[in-house]
């Protein structure tokens, strides 16, 4: 294919998707004639695993690292493009764990199939626990795109704002005996107590 | 002899753990009666050890924030294809896991030929030979270099073999239609 990508987003970032895909959708890259780096994972950690099943003795030319570098390459491409056809048989945009071992399964690597479908349950687990608690994630340098997909489902704040309830407030009682007040008092102090004596004693306004 | 090939297998799965304490006794024994090319345990016991060790550490892991292959550098490998349009987040993630049982497969047939020409460096052709002799290994005649048969190993003709090779795609003996085949890597040899 000779058509060069259009989907020049940011070109160390990415971008994320619409509303209605949760899934990423990013395009990193740039040109048609991507850096020849870009293409390959890097030599040290290549050599770092082949270092890890040959005996400690044995030794691993430079050329034979660039040669696992392209093996590795063509070896993601190749399950890449089964996934990707398998998707669009399927009707469907985003390739996901699960194609990723049902091509893996299909192109011949048996052995793969029973890690890989563990290390993705796990992942899912350990993940779907993330999801549940929300919760300000330190700096994860290589996670931090897939940090940004969790984080942007669970941004949502709470709306169920609790109603303020009012007090029922009963208008206080006025008595309306107060009316009748004695006119003549030859002290001011006796009128008073008079006073509460009427209202204290029912039914005596006279002595 | 019982060379500890199994410790090797078992202890190469685990992530984060390039030392090694272990096999420090094996040695490469030129006066071993060659009665198996591969003078430690047999290549099938090899490949057995190792997916048993890789079916146990896939059960054991719990750390999915560091890997041994960078994210970004699997997602933009897999963004070459034209065709993928949206991948989820989790697809890097099997692919880190799926390359690194790629390569230690690789590596472990690749140093079987180490051994079977009593060589003590793996080279490219040791990686070619382990290629033809693998069915699953189709897919990467295309990319290696024609020069299996070559006598000597000598590394400037290696590379002037490499970098002389015919573009085309030999599409014979193919097991599978590959339409999407991103990059020929025949062209762009790593510079040294």
């Amino acid at each position: 294919m000779e058509d060069e990508s259009h989907n020049n987003t940011l070109p160390n970032g990415f971008n994320t998707g619409s509303p209605e895909s949760p899934f990423l959708k990013t395009s990193t890259t740039t040109t048609q004639h991507n850096k020849e780096q870009d293409r390959f994972l890097p030599i040290a950690n290549v050599g770092r695993i082949m270092k890890k099943v040959i005996p400690p003795n044995g030794k691993i030319s430079k050329d034979a690292k660039e040669t696992v570098q392209e093996c590795v390459s063509e070896f993601i491409s190749f399950v890449t493009g089964e996934a990707s056809d398998k998707c669009q048989r399927e009707k469907r945009k985003t390739i996901n764990g699960d194609d990723v071992i049902w091509a893996i399964t299909t192109l011949g690597f048996e052995d793969y199939v029973e890690p890989l479908k563990t290390y993705l349950q796990k992942y899912k687990e350990i993940e779907g626990e993330k999801l549940s608690i929300p919760k300000q994630m330190r700096s994860e340098q290589r996670l931090q795109q897939h940090h940004n997909n969790y984080h942007d489902q669970n941004n949502q704040p709470f709306n169920g704002a609790y109603a303020s309830s009012n007090l029922i407030s009963q208008p206080p009682y006025v008595p309306t005996d107060q009316k009748f007040s004695l006119t003549f008092s030859p002290n001011s102090i006796q009128s008073q107590l008079r006073q509460q004596d009427q209202i204290d004693s029912v039914g005596h306004w006279y002595e | 002899m019982d060379q500890n090939k199994q410790g090797e297998a078992a202890e190469g799965g685990n992530i984060g753990h390039p030392a090694h304490g272990k096999n420090q006794e094996e040695q490469s024994n030129p006066m071993i009666a060659p009665t198996n090319p591969p003078k430690k345990k047999s290549l099938e016991e090899q490949l057995n050890d190792f997916w048993a060790a890789q079916r146990e550490e896939a059960k054991m892991t719990t750390n999915f924030k560091t890997h041994s292959l960078p994210l970004s550098r699997i997602k933009k490998i897999i963004k070459t294809d034209k065709d993928v349009k949206m991948i989820s987040a989790e697809t890097p993630v099997v692919f880190a896991k799926a390359c690194e049982m790629f390569i230690k497969e690789l590596t472990i047939r690749a140093w079987a030929n180490t051994e079977a020409r009593k060589g003590k460096i793996l080279s490219q052709r040791d990686l070619v030979s382990a290629i033809s002799q693998t069915a699953s290994f189709d897919f990467l005649d295309d990319i290696m270099p024609k020069d299996a048969g070559l006598p000597r190993t000598s590394i400037a003709s290696t590379e002037n073999a490499y970098l002389n090779m015919p573009p085309q795609q030999n599409v014979a003996g193919l097991p599978y239609d590959a339409p999407t085949m991103a990059f020929p890597n025949l062209n762009h040899h790593a510079p040294n």
